[in-house]
Formats: C-alpha cells, structure tokens, sequence
C-alpha cells in the first residue's frame, strides 16, 4: 500500500510543515498538510473492491478451426477507479468479433459491463479457462492495484479434423498403399466380442436380433430391428508411430510439423478402421534414442525422518567426480504412450483422444523402445507398420535401428517388407516465402540418400508437402 | 480532440497560470523590491544596447519566466514538471520570508518586509503552487496509463473514458483538498487563541513540539499505510474464492 508516490508526498508535506516551523510561517505549514489531507481524502475513497463476474456460454466441441463464442459480464460495485477484465485464452485461439479484454471506469455508482467475443480455435487440444481475471487501480495509484481471479471455468476441446481418402476419382490413379496381408475379406468367422449394435440389413441371422434395443428404437430408427455385431476373426492390423521429437515443431504454433503429422495419423487411422483392420497407436521421441538405456530409478525416496533431521543443515557440496556425466548409464522411468491395436468406432475415439492430448515430447521412449514396449501385441500378426516423422539428413540413427527391428516382426507385400515411413516435410511448412521455399527443397534434396537407404531396407516412403498437396495426392503419389 | 489534447490542454493551462500568479506575487514582495534598483543597475547597459526601457523589468521577468514555464510543459514529462515546481516554488519563496514570524533575512542584512501583497494572497497562491504539483504530478501518469491501456489491446473509447474519469477524481480531490487546507487555515489561529494559554507553560521549545508533532504524524501515516499493506497480504492469503468450481462444473457438457 505504501509506495515510492506516497512516500515521496508524505515527505515533501513534512517538509514544508518543518520549514514552516523554522520561520514561523503559518502558510508552509498549512500548505505541508495539503499533500496529507490529499492522501488521506484518496485513501477513504479507495478503489473498487468488489468484482463479480458471470458467463453465459458453454463448454463446446469443435473441429480445428472451428468459432466458439462467449460472453462475460462484469458487476463492480463500491469504491471509484479503473477496473480491467478478461477471459485469458490460449495462444492458439484467434480473436475474430468482439473482445475478451475490457477497460472501464468505475465511478460513484455501481457498473456493470458485458463483452462478448468469438474465437477461432486454431490448434487442437483439451483447454481449460480456469475463470476471468480482473484489476482494480486506485484512480492515482495510491495504492496498490488489486488483482483477482473470478471462478468461471470453461472447456473446449478443439479435434483434429481427420484427413479422410474415401476413393480416388483419377481414372489412371492407382493407389500403391499397402493393405495388411491379413485383410482379405471383409466378414468372418464371428467372435464373441461384441462390436456394435446396427440396422437389421437383408441376410443377417434372426438370432442376432437385439429385441430391446428394437423396442426403444421403434420410433427413431427408419429400420425396424437391430441386430448385434460381433467381431470377425482375422483381422489385420496396422501399427502406427508417431515422432513427437523437438525437429517435429518446425513450424508456427498452430500449424507446425507435428500437427500435419497428428491429422495425418487420424487420416491413416480412419482409412484403415474403415476397412476393417485393427489399428493401435503408438506416440514416440525420435530424440529418446541417444539416451537409450537401462530404466532404473536415479534417485532413493528418502526417508522422512532423516530428510527432517537435517533440514537445519546446509547441503553438502558433491565433488564434481561425483557427478555421472554419461547419460546412457541411468534414466529417469518413462511411460509408454500406445494404444494396443482394436477396431470400430471405439477405437477412433480413444485415437482421437489421445491425439488431444498430444505435443511435443509427448512421447518419453525411442523409436526402438516403443517397438520393444508393443513387441507382444505385433508378434504374430504381420501388422502393416506406418512410421509418421519428419527425416531429417542428420539424424538418421534412431530411425535405421526402428526400421530394422520392425523387420523382424513385419510380413511382406509384394516381396517387400509392410512399413510405410510417412515422411512429413516439415521445411517446406515452416517456409514462409520463397527464398525459403527454395532453402527447403535444397534440405528435402539432402534427404534423398535417407530415402534411397530407407527404400534399399525395404520401407516405402512417401513424402508429403501439405502446403501443395493434400493427403491422398501424398499418398497415390508415392514411389515404392 | 482525444482525451490526451484535453489533459495536454489542461496542464498548460494549469501550469502558466501558476507560474503567472508566482511571478506577480515576486514583483510584489520587500525582497524583490530591494534587489530591483541593483539588478536594473547591473542590466542597464544590457537593456539599453537593445533599446529596452528599464522599467519594463518586471515585464521582462514576468515573460521570462512563463516562457520557462511554457517549455516545461511542452516537454511534458515528470522532470519537466518537476522543474516547473521547483521554479514555481523558487519565486514563491520571498513572499514566505515577508510573511514568517522569524526574520532570519535581517541577520544577514538590513530587510524591514513590507509586501504589497495580503497574507491571504500569499496563502492562496501556495495553495495554487500545490494544487499545480499534485495536478500535473498524476496527469502524467494518466497519459502513461492511457499508453498502457492501449498497448493491451484496450479500445480507444474505453480509454478516454477512464481518462476523463480519473481527470474528474483528481481535480475533486485537489479541490476537496484545497477547501480542507483553506478550512485549516482559518481555525488555526482560534485554535491557537483556546491554547495557547495551556501551550505557554509547557518548559520545551515551540520548534521541539513541532517537530515531535510532525514525526509522529509521519510514522502515524506510514505505519497506517504499512499496516495496509499487510493487512491486504493476510487478506490475500486466507481469502477463499467466491465459488469452488466442483468436478461436475469443470467437465465438458459434451
């Protein structure tokens, strides 16, 4: 409450009443008080003190890029100054009408005060607006300024929108992504596992009629009956990996490399569950693999008693022998981040969950290590693997080793091994124009002798420049 | 015009009427009128030489001086205007001295103060001069603010409005503050008349009071804005928010 201003008023009052003294001079002490009485006069008439805050929208679910709106009204009452208030957003929300920041002034009289906004959700993720902060200034800052946060929590949850390939509508175009070796047909033996309950189409057998689910549907459903749906055997599976190392941010914040990435394995996700295979997940860090190594913990949980018997002590120094300087001996515990292969509808949701949720460094294992954590659910199978990163001339270790490993355990189409490396050019999304443009084809030329080495191990690459193409194009164009 | 021309406005208005009333207030003071004769001695030639008539000196003076002041402004930051008072005060400061009970003038030189000016034309012009500190002190401020507000991303309205707000406030309480010291000033010598009986035989000197008085006033007011202070922190530590947001009211209604 007492700051530099204040002092130096209280100060300057004091001394003209002391010099007043000294000549005996009425007027100087009189004009001594003035800044006195000012002080006191702005501190009984102090700024606002109560801020009440309320929102009239709610939680929403949307695509990337998608508008969501809000608005917030403000009641300030007692005291007289500036308020301020607003709806903090994340970076990624781009303000498109209205504003989510307002400054008013708050007089003799109780105020109140609604702003409204729509934003455009740029990036996906989950995002959490704990509530609306406010400020209060004193008129002169006599005091200091009260800062508040309002309680009004609020949820998006920005999707990412999925990059569908339905069908390819180019006469000659003809598609070269692999299927898994397994998907032959599209029935089979029926499990036990149920899938999902669906409209009853001509051929489907009575048993499999769901006659309560029938009943509560009579009057919404334009098919009179429903009938379970089980899982059939043999189903194939696609395993894909996703790169979250740092080279994946290349880019702006909203559309960097890794979020072409994350829509491109939604796309491969979606086109391979739509075809009936089992596809499971697995988010990795490119970068994991220079510190590769035993997992073991690197610290002893101390003892409470003696943590509090020396907590009077001063620390003791650690010789710098000490030290371990060599990362591949310890490593802190990571934990996996994979999605074990499944089918249908359920699957594309846990997917796409776990795509809200991912960054950079989102996945702690390398690209060898995820491979190790899956080993027992791809053992077996002859999955069809998809490796989504972005190559990189100088950083090509890690993808070698994951490469080579997969081969153990993937089947072969057409006498080559099923991986896909889903290149993503990560350069030419960061060019902005172009002179960069151009730097980055000379980069994407460097990578061609990791492409030719990654073809010679029998992987298919396929490049992909989403600035100039769009997913399928990527797809139909690639060279085996 | 935006707000900012009518603080600018205000200011030089402010400002050159102080300074205005400073300089008349010197010309009409005993030590002014002391110096004058030597000063216009020392400066004949000079005015001569440019074919200024002596006389108009306090002219001169009075040109001079709003000139300065007139620069001040148009600089128009805290420093500036820190001078402005310090040039202000430095011309105000003879009519204390011909108004002071303690003549410590004439134990440097022969001075018998015989202002042209009343007692209440000093105090009023005082209280002008700190009316004018404290004014442009904050209108400073205020522009700063209104920078500030728009670096945030503040609409242009919305600022001007909390500009002409705060301009209202500060010119309220420089007026309330004006009406209270004038009050003070005019119970002052009652007061004096009710105690001075009782004051009189008290063994220490008036100066010693004084300035006891003083101090304590000082710390009384630091330690209450102290205690403010602290009182604003405990409260911020065990303050509980208006409405804890359950589980329920932080999960999507999706």
């Amino acid at each position: 409450m007492l700051n530099r201003d204040t002092q130096e008023l209280i100060v300057s009052g004091v001394t003209f009443v002391v010099m007043g003294m000294f000549l005996g001079n009425l007027i100087l002490v009189v004009l001594g008080l003035f800044p006195v009485v000012f002080i006191a006069l702005g501190i009984i008439i102090g700024q606002p003190r109560e801020v009440e805050m309320s929102r009239t929208g709610e939680d929403q679910k949307v695509w990337v890029d998608g508008q969501v709106s809000d608005t917030i009204t403000a009641t300030i009452k007692e005291g007289v100054g500036m308020v301020s208030f607003s709806d903090v957003l994340p970076d990624s929300f781009k303000l498109e009408e209205g504003t989510n920041f307002k400054v008013l002034w708050k007089g003799a009289r109780d105020r109140k005060e609604t702003i409204s906004y729509r934003v455009t959700c740029g990036k996906r993720g989950r995002y959490e607006l704990d509530g609306v902060s406010w400020e209060a200034r004193h008129p002169l800052q006599i005091s200091s300024n009260m800062l508040g946060e309002y309680p009004s929590p609020r949820t998006y949850i920005v999707q990412p929108k999925p990059l569908f390939v339905k069908r390819i509508r180019e006469k000659k175009a003809m598609t070269r992504v692999p299927m898994p070796m397994e998907a032959k047909i599209k029935f089979g033996f029926p499990t036990t596992d149920f899938l999902e309950v669906r409209d009853y189409k001509p051929g489907d057998p009575y048993r499999n009629i769901n006659w309560k689910v029938t009943a509560r549907r009579l009057s919404g459903s334009p098919s009179a009956y429903q009938v379970n749906e089980y899982e059939k055997e043999g189903k194939k599976a696609v395993w894909i990996f996703l790169d979250t190392a740092s080279h994946m941010a290349l880019g702006t914040t909203v559309r960097n490399t890794l979020e072409y990435a994350v829509t491109a394995a939604l796309g491969f996700a979606e086109f391979y569950l739509g075809r009936e295979c089992q596809v499971g997940l697995c988010v990795y860090d490119y970068d994991a693999h220079e510190w590769e190594g035993a997992y073991q913990k690197v610290e002893v949980t101390p003892d409470l008693e003696a943590v509090l018997s020396k907590i009077d002590q001063m620390e003791q120094a650690v010789a710098p022998e000490e030290i371990s300087t060599d990362a591949s001996e310890t490593r802190m515990t990571t934990v996996s981040k994979i999605l074990f292969p499944d089918i249908g509808r359920k699957q594309k949701f846990r997917i796409m969950r776990e795509m809200l949720n991912v960054d950079i460094k989102y996945g702690g294992e390398s690209l060898r290590e995820a491979i190790m954590s899956s080993r027992r659910h791809i053992v077996g199978s002859s999955p069809l693997f998809i490796i989504i990163t972005m190559i990189d001339a100088s950083k090509t270790k890690g993808l070698y080793e994951g490469v080579k490993l997969l081969h153990k355990y993937c089947g072969r189409i057409r006498s080559l091994p099923s991986i896909i490396v889903f290149n993503v050019l990560g350069y030419n999304i960061a060019a902005e124009d172009e002179e960069e443009g151009m730097a980055a084809e000379i980069l994407n030329y460097q990578n061609r002798r990791v492409y030719g080495t990654l073809r010679g191990m029998g992987a298919t690459v396929v490049n992909w420049n989403p600035r100039t193409q769009s997913f399928a194009q990527a797809l139909i164009q690639q060279r085996v | 015009m935006r707000t900012i021309g009518y603080i600018r406005m205000a200011e030089l208005g402010v400002a050159l009427a102080s300074t205005y009333m400073t300089a008349v207030t010197l010309i009409q003071t005993s030590i002014y009128g002391k110096l004058k004769p030597k000063a216009v001695g020392f400066l004949h030639p000079i005015l001569e030489a440019y074919g200024i008539d002596p006389a108009y000196l306090d002219i001169i003076i009075l040109g001079l001086v709003m000139a300065l002041s007139f620069n001040f402004w148009r600089r128009g930051d805290e420093a500036g205007f820190g001078r402005l008072f310090s040039l202000n005060m430095l011309m105000f400061f003879p009519a204390v001295i011909d108004f002071s009970m303690f003549n410590w003038v004439n134990l440097i030189l022969p001075y018998d103060p015989r202002p042209r000016v009343s007692v209440l034309w000093a105090f009023a012009v005082g209280l002008l001069l700190q009316a004018t500190y404290l004014f442009l002190r904050y209108t400073v401020r205020f522009r700063l603010l209104q920078d500030e507000l728009l670096g945030r991303g503040a609409e242009q309205g919305d600022v001007d409005e909390v500009s002409r707000g705060q301009m209202y406030y500060l010119a309220s309480l420089v007026f309330g503050t004006a009406a209270i010291s004038a009050a003070i000033y005019y119970v002052i010598p009652f007061v004096v008349g009710l105690v001075s009986i009782d004051v009189s035989g008290v063994p220490y000197p008036h100066i010693v009071i004084g300035v006891a008085c003083i101090l304590l006033l000082a710390s009384a007011i630091v330690y209450y804005l102290r205690g403010g202070r602290v009182e604003a922190i405990l409260e911020k530590a065990t303050s509980v928010k208006t409405k804890a947001p359950s589980k329920e009211d932080v999960q999507p209604k999706i």
